[in-house]
């Protein structure tokens, strides 16, 4: 009998793990720093193991600066500090220096535009520990920050002189995940799709925070070479965006525009107008719409 | 737990708990929701999630806790909902719909376990766990719900051959 409900199953099918808003997801889930935890005392059993590990096991030697081809790490105050040399090296090159330091810094490459190569796409803090923090926007464990950005401040990290440097408590026992930017092969989807309007992005200069009709920034994209594609803007009951692909008339509106790739841009439309943007409904604006 | 654990646990459970959020939220934003909720909870209890594959039954008895406090997230994310929205099967025909009323119509709990059973494809012990109650509650409760289910489609002119079932043949 429950074949009959087999064939009303509302669901099409399952989420895509890898999808960006799957991603996200994750990445903002493990973003949250893990509730204040205390252990005082170790169980008679785990104590057994942890003794017989130091009898058996020589701890690694920690050293408080290290530099491979790939990043250089040194000890300022009680801070570790990590230049980024080679973005695109191997990321077991990275995880080996940081480890060397006793820290446990992973950087995950994933596949960006020009623009966003070799920038932090943003971190994934993990592990159980006391003392979170919060100092000018970044995290922070015990009063020192954690951070992952260009320096000189706002450099291009692909100029000459500028380069990603990493920032790390000494001693922090939890983990980090630094989401790195490496230009994409041809044919890959951006992870930084939301560039397109931003300075050397393809489609920088178009003023879309008050909307434009689809006519124009279409014949705006085709004189530079792009291939454009569409998806209808839906707003849910709580104000939520949603998409679907859509072959949209002239006059519709374009009110944001992402590069999906190499080459293609994804403009987002409504068929009406709409009193306000709906990108940016009165909080901070979105930069460059 | 590590944070590569969770992550782990993220990609083997994600299109099944997707699923589950989407048979049970009319609109893609709600699905978004008790998902990132979910994980949420996950996350800070992450010490908890079982291994193996009785972490979906745990992530589903979470899910279903998310539900029913019926709270909105404060995070809204676009691309998150235009994923769910996505998954979404095709509004089924008239003939369907009445089984498909008839099914909704029923009591939560009812609805809940047929529900297990038919789109999450759970044997007894599973939902055992993922309800938390005894494997002979469920197969009873099971009986009664089919059998209300069965009356409930009957009344709607929709016979089926579930009173020539003896119970225990059942699954």
């Amino acid at each position: 009998m429950t074949d009959l409900l087999t064939t009303l199953d509302p669901s099409a099918r399952g989420g895509d793990p890898d999808a960006p808003g799957a991603r996200a997801l994750l990445a903002h889930v493990m973003s949250e720093p893990a509730p204040v935890r205390r252990r005082r005392f170790l169980r008679p059993a785990l104590v057994a193991v942890a003794t017989g590990l130091v009898v058996t096991l020589t701890p690694p030697q920690i050293v408080t600066s290290y530099a491979n081809a790939a990043v250089e790490i040194h000890l300022e105050g009680r801070q570790y500090v990590a230049r980024i040399l080679d973005p695109l090296a191997e990321h077991e090159r990275f995880t080996e220096a940081f480890r060397a330091v006793g820290l446990d810094v992973r950087i995950r490459p994933l596949p960006v535009s020009p623009l966003s190569a070799g920038t932090s796409l943003g971190m994934m803090i993990g592990g159980t520990f006391d003392r979170p923090g919060e100092i000018g926007g970044e995290f922070a464990y015990d009063g020192v920050v954690l951070s992952a950005n260009p320096e000189p401040k706002g450099c291009a990290p692909a100029q000459p002189g500028c380069s990603l440097i990493v920032r790390v408590p000494e001693g922090f026992p939890g983990s980090v995940d630094i989401r790195l930017g490496r230009p994409a092969r041809p044919g890959e989807d951006y992870a930084d799709f939301d560039k397109a309007l931003a300075p050397g992005g393809p489609l920088h200069g178009v003023r879309l925070r008050h909307g434009a009709p689809v006519r124009d920034v279409r014949a705006e994209a085709e004189r530079r070479g792009l291939r454009v594609t569409y998806q209808r803007i839906d707003i849910g009951p709580g104000g939520g965006l949603s998409f679907a692909d859509v072959t949209p008339g002239d006059r519709w509106t374009v009110w944001n525009a992402w590069q999906v790739r190499e080459g293609v841009v994804r403009l987002l439309v409504t068929e009406r107008r709409l009193s306000q943007n709906p990108f940016y409904n009165g909080s901070a604006p979105p930069p460059n719409l | 737990m590590t944070p590569e654990t969770f992550e782990a646990v993220f990609r083997d459970t994600y299109e099944r708990l997707t699923r589950y959020a989407v048979r049970r939220c009319a609109s893609p934003q709600d699905a978004a929701d008790v998902v990132a909720d979910t994980y949420a909870v996950a996350w800070r209890k992450r010490e908890k999630i079982p291994r193996g594959d009785e972490a979906i039954l745990w992530l589903y008895a979470v899910a279903r806790r998310v539900l029913s406090e019926h709270r909105r997230s404060g995070r809204r994310d676009a691309l998150l909902d235009a994923e769910m929205a996505d998954l979404y099967a095709e509004t089924p025909g008239v003939e369907m719909s009445v089984i498909g009323q008839t099914f909704r119509a029923l009591p939560d709990g009812d609805r809940e376990l047929l529900a297990l059973v038919a789109w999450e494809g759970l044997g007894h012990d599973e939902i055992a766990v993922t309800l938390g109650i005894t494997r002979n509650n469920v197969r009873v409760r099971l009986h009664r719900a089919r059998r209300r289910f069965a009356k409930a489609l009957a009344a709607n002119g929709v016979p089926t051959s579930f009173a020539l079932a003896p119970l225990g043949e059942i699954r």
